[in-house]
């Protein structure tokens, strides 16, 4: 398996990505600019469907998924392209199986929530306050930090891997809980009726 | 260079604890990613309404997000310090060589500030209270659009030069 990782690392198409700067840095960009589109909106929706901002209809948010998917197809064949030029690297990481594991999770979590809240005939806003929802938007949101998480990783250690995880963990949990108690005195985070 | 001392930016606190806790320089990274997530999430989705995407969605209430906008900008803002100034303990380069010589960085800082100066176009072109009146249906004034579409050109920028920085220093 390694020999053939080697052999498309040092085929034509990777060497020219690889040799071309200004393609491979260009590649990383639209990886993070597909992320930022498809984790934005999907994470918006989400944040909205627990209870976020509950005067915004939700209906409506359903015309901006055009342009999650575009993000999403950006960062798929961004990230094949990105795969292609080092395969010995990212098959051999545990960390990149996981990142496209919870990125499979995130997409059918999509998938679902498209289905119970924006689908044909639904009351989105009451849709929405169901715990099937919440659970499925609370799961998305876990994916997508779960994929920015081992995405970023990838460069490190394992240990360093593990500890950046935790500490990531902890430091939104302790963000939440404090965001959480000023939000509320501040009268920034509404609750749905 | 420029006149000032080569350890101009560095904070020995934050050098201190990249050198010590392999897990720091990551952290800052992940949170610098969730930031930028939050912010292009909801400027975005704000802008693309101004520009008509999504048209049966009234503006006002999507004002109810941008403190969260607001939060992911100070997160970016925060983890972009702890590189800069912490810089020397993970690359062995001084932040004032990084500010002189990765234009990457220089282009995302010039980006950053006319992102701001269109938000205050929005604000002082009164703008701003025309979308807030956009309900279903409406369509914002063209005024509107052109800064909509700026801030999305000038924060895809954002990401786009800052995704470059590594390759700069």
């Amino acid at each position: 398996m390694i020999e053939f990782f080697q052999i498309v690392e040092s085929s034509g198409f990777s060497m020219s990505l690889k040799e071309s700067s200004t393609a491979y840095v260009a590649i990383l960009a639209f990886h993070t600019i597909g992320l930022s589109f498809l984790v934005g909106i999907s994470g918006t929706t989400a944040l909205r469907i627990l209870g976020i901002a509950p005067s915004i209809p939700l209906k409506p948010m359903k015309d901006f998924f055009p342009l999650m998917w575009v993000g999403l197809w950006v960062n798929a064949i961004t990230g094949v392209l990105l795969t292609l030029m080092y395969p010995t690297k990212y098959f051999v990481d545990l960390s990149f199986y996981i990142k496209l594991g919870f990125v499979v999770i995130a997409i059918i979590l999509i998938r679902k929530i498209q289905v119970l809240v924006f689908g044909d005939g639904a009351d989105s806003d009451t849709a929405a306050e169901s715990k099937d929802a919440r659970k499925l938007a609370g799961i998305l949101l876990f994916s997508w930090l779960a994929t920015i998480v081992t995405g970023r990783v990838m460069a490190y250690s394992i240990p360093t891997k593990a500890q950046t995880a935790i500490a990531v963990l902890i430091f939104l949990a302790l963000a939440l809980f404090i965001g959480r108690v000023i939000g509320r005195r501040l009268g920034l985070i509404e609750t749905a009726v | 260079m420029l006149g000032l001392p080569e350890t101009f930016l560095q904070l020995a606190f934050v050098e201190y604890l990249i050198a010590t806790f392999r897990w720091v320089w990551p952290l800052s990274e992940v949170l610098h990613f969730i930031g930028l997530t939050l912010l292009i999430g909801i400027v975005g989705i704000y802008d693309l309404r101004l520009l008509g995407v999504a048209p049966q969605m009234p503006v006002a209430p999507l004002r109810r997000l941008l403190p969260w906008a607001v939060l992911g900008f100070f997160l970016c803002v925060f983890t972009g310090l702890t590189f800069v100034t912490g810089l020397w303990a993970n690359v062995a380069v001084h932040p004032v060589e990084a500010l002189v010589w990765d234009y990457f960085l220089q282009i995302k800082l010039v980006f950053i500030g006319l992102a701001g100066i269109n938000l205050l176009a929005l604000y002082q072109s009164g703008m701003s209270e025309v979308a807030d009146k956009l309900g279903p249906g409406d369509d914002a004034p063209p005024k509107a659009k052109y800064i909509a579409a700026a801030s999305l050109f000038l924060w895809v920028g954002v990401i786009y030069w800052g995704r470059l920085i590594p390759w700069g220093l």
